[in-house]
């Protein structure tokens, strides 16, 4: 259900097509090529549940974070 | 062509929590991270991560957790951002002061769930072969 949603956001997303060519040309700057949404699909569709996990337990690492709180003013 | 970024890691974050008043009415709560940057190929991993924890859909881990079983946040997202020296995960809630320890709690312990819960095919359904029919329906109706 998760990869398919993505999927079917980043597809819905695809018809913004000034968005589209300005993602297309930031990646030929950064890496010289550009991706098609049927690659980046096939990369979300490959991956498994533990690559998921191991990922999250990398990058979402609660004592990493950075917090910042704007509270009201007392009256 | 070739791409000519050539930037050097982002290196000395450090973990930091500041608090300021300002003339609001709610609670703006943010917290964020470094992440993976555009070339490395775990990004779409995240990408994905990322849309389930807080993403648009309102069935998002974030979501459903702070508004629809809590009833603490106004609005709830997760942002995933990637640069050529570095990236960014950030998430951002609005919500009563009142309610903010127990809404900071709340997001926390999801991040957390997303590395720990055992995630089985049933909570999270391989759709491999199903075929993309909106695809294919997206590009009949798009102009050429």
């Amino acid at each position: 259900m998760g990869k398919e949603q993505t999927i079917g956001q980043m597809a819905m997303a695809e018809e913004n097509y000034s968005g589209l060519m300005l993602v297309y040309g930031k990646t030929l700057l950064d890496k010289g090529k550009i991706e098609s949404l049927e690659e980046i699909f096939k990369k979300i569709r490959s991956c498994t549940a533990e690559e998921l996990q191991d990922l999250a337990n990398e990058v979402y690492d609660v004592d990493r974070f950075s917090f910042l709180t704007y509270l009201p003013k007392p009256v | 062509m070739q791409g000519f970024a050539q930037r050097q890691p982002a290196i000395g974050y450090k973990p930091s929590t500041d608090t300021h008043y300002k003339e609001v009415t709610q609670t703006h709560c943010a917290l964020g991270k470094p992440a993976l940057s555009v070339f490395d190929e775990r990004r779409f991993k995240l990408y994905l991560l990322n849309n389930i924890l807080g993403g648009p859909s309102m069935n998002s881990r974030l979501n459903m957790a702070l508004r629809e079983k809590h009833g603490l946040a106004y609005s709830i997202e997760s942002v995933y951002q990637a640069f050529t020296d570095t990236g960014f995960i950030g998430i951002y809630y609005g919500t009563e002061e009142k309610a903010a320890a127990k809404a900071r709690r709340i997001v926390l312990r999801e991040i957390q769930k997303l590395g720990r819960e055992n995630w089985a095919p049933c909570n999270f359904i391989w759709e491999k072969n199903k075929p993309l029919g909106r695809w294919p329906w997206l590009r009949k109706i798009t102009p050429a």
